[in-house]
């Protein structure tokens, strides 16, 4: 009977799953940069949040390259205050908190040639978790 | 021949340990359970996901939303219409603990210290205008480190100054060097608090490095201007660090908040040590639950805001994980060291 009961609520309840929120992409982002917010583009290349210069030239590009390396390396992620943002200086970036549009915070990792890349999605890259 | 498939599968275990070892931080309800949709409560009117940095602080972020969550809730605003200016000052939350004896900038302050001293002081709170917490670390970030709020690089090069100009140095040549300081290092930030010579003066008079940072990072004309949040009762739980928590009371109190439409701040363990009870803890406020049923039974799930940015809301549903999960990591976040008592584990306020 709990069988049952088991098997028709997971019937019933299966269409409530919500789609995953869309992201804010574009030339919505703000970064704080000498002494006020400016516009900072943020794109999308094969999935990943990256600043357009770092797009249109993908195998120079530090943040991708970094990524790239962390996908075959499984460099280990530390627990830390915040995961992704240890692991952006771990790999020789540096974080920069971008604005969305929404007003949602984003941590960013900032590589010495100026590129840009979502601190969390290079985080995750060939994960493997402490 | 069958030496081959058995090295493969002894190289694949080999390689593939650590990862079966390694445990998920916030977990997802297993996903064989489904949502019972009418068992789904979910705070409306949050404020914008914040972002705590390297800044091993998080209890000053949690507690700057919690405070947003009802300052939106009593007036009737909605939260994310407030101007990023406008956002409660992380910055100042670290400076309102009354047992340190006199207002300074401390990183282990707690939600329930802060939280106590508002409701008991009504004290104001200044926008993010006014203590700029972001932009100060734009400015004077650690490179290299992870970073805590008294080390960050800059707090040491204050720190190194303010000890210098209390041993070294008349007061004229000390204000100097700190305007040189500021002016050269710090930025946007450094250029307009180097031109304000009283306030560096009245900074650097203070008898300890917490007041002077005080001083010179949050300016009292801000603190005269500002509003206290509306009048809030607080609570805990435990009530006090010397009680047991209990996980059956965690699950009570977080649930019947969300149905009273009230936000809990949850402080739990992300690193469980066996020596020290907790290695790391976290803080996060609870915004939502919903039973999650399957072949196995039911389950809870709680929604998390988190303060490690909005991209990670997004790759963890938004903020929904295990509440057993949850409800676990808060019962060894409220477990102190050997021999010292336990700790608050969650606040809230109404």
């Amino acid at each position: 009977m709990n069988l049952l009961i088991g098997l028709l609520i997971t019937t019933l309840s299966a269409p409530a799953f919500a789609a995953p929120p869309a992201s804010a992409l574009g030339t919505s982002f703000e970064r704080y940069a000498g002494g006020r917010f400016v516009p900072q583009a943020i794109t999308e290349h094969q999935g990943l949040r990256v600043n357009p210069e770092c797009a249109q030239t993908p195998t120079t590009c530090q943040a991708l390259k970094t990524h790239a390396r962390a996908l075959q390396s499984r460099i280990k992620r530390d627990i830390a205050a915040h995961p992704a943002d240890a692991f952006c200086v771990k790999v020789g970036g540096s974080v920069v908190l971008l604005r969305d549009a929404e007003k949602d915070q984003r941590n960013f990792c900032e590589f010495p040639d100026g590129s840009l890349i979502d601190s969390w999605q290079l985080h995750d890259a060939g994960k493997e978790a402490p | 021949m069958r030496a081959v498939p058995q090295a493969a599968l002894l190289l694949f275990a080999l390689l593939t340990a650590p990862l079966a070892r390694a445990e998920t931080l916030f977990p997802p309800v297993p996903k064989e359970f489904r949502i019972f949709k009418d068992k789904v409560v979910e705070l409306k009117n949050l404020p914008p996901v914040r972002d705590q940095d390297g800044v091993n602080a998080c209890g000053i972020f949690s507690t700057a939303s919690l405070l947003e969550f009802h300052r939106c809730r009593v007036k009737r605003i909605p939260c994310r219409n407030t101007k990023v200016d406008e956002r409660i000052s992380a910055l100042q939350l670290a400076s309102l603990d009354e047992a340190a004896g006199s207002p300074g900038i401390h990183e282990k302050v707690g939600p329930r210290e802060i939280l106590e001293t508002i409701a008991k002081n009504r004290t104001r709170l200044v926008p993010e205008k006014c203590a700029p917490f972001d932009q100060l670390l734009a400015t004077i970030r650690l490179d290299g480190e992870e970073v805590k709020l008294d080390q960050v690089r800059g707090m040491n090069v204050l720190r190194d100054l303010y000890q210098d100009s209390r041993s070294n140095h008349s007061c004229e040549a000390c204000v100097q060097k700190l305007q040189t300081t500021l002016a050269n290092q710090f930025g946007a930030v450094g250029k307009q608090l180097q031109a304000d010579l009283p306030r560096l003066a009245e900074a650097l008079r203070q008898a300890s490095f917490e007041e002077f940072a005080y001083r010179l990072l949050i300016p009292p004309h801000c603190l005269a201007k500002a509003e206290p949040p509306p009048p809030f009762e607080r609570h805990s739980y435990p009530a006090t660090v010397n009680d047991k928590a209990d996980k059956k009371v965690f699950r009570d109190i977080l649930v019947g908040n969300l149905k009273r439409g009230l936000a809990s701040e949850a402080t739990l363990c992300v690193q469980p040590d066996k020596t020290k009870g907790c290695g790391l803890s976290h803080s996060v406020l609870v915004v939502g639950s919903r039973e999650m049923c399957g072949l196995k039974g039911c389950r809870l799930s709680f929604k998390i805001q988190n303060s490690w940015g909005k991209t990670w809301q997004e790759k963890n549903e938004d903020g929904w994980i295990d509440g057993e999960w949850l409800l676990d990591r808060m019962m060894m976040g409220s477990v102190g060291a050997p021999g010292t008592p336990d700790r608050v584990a969650m606040n809230w306020i109404r």
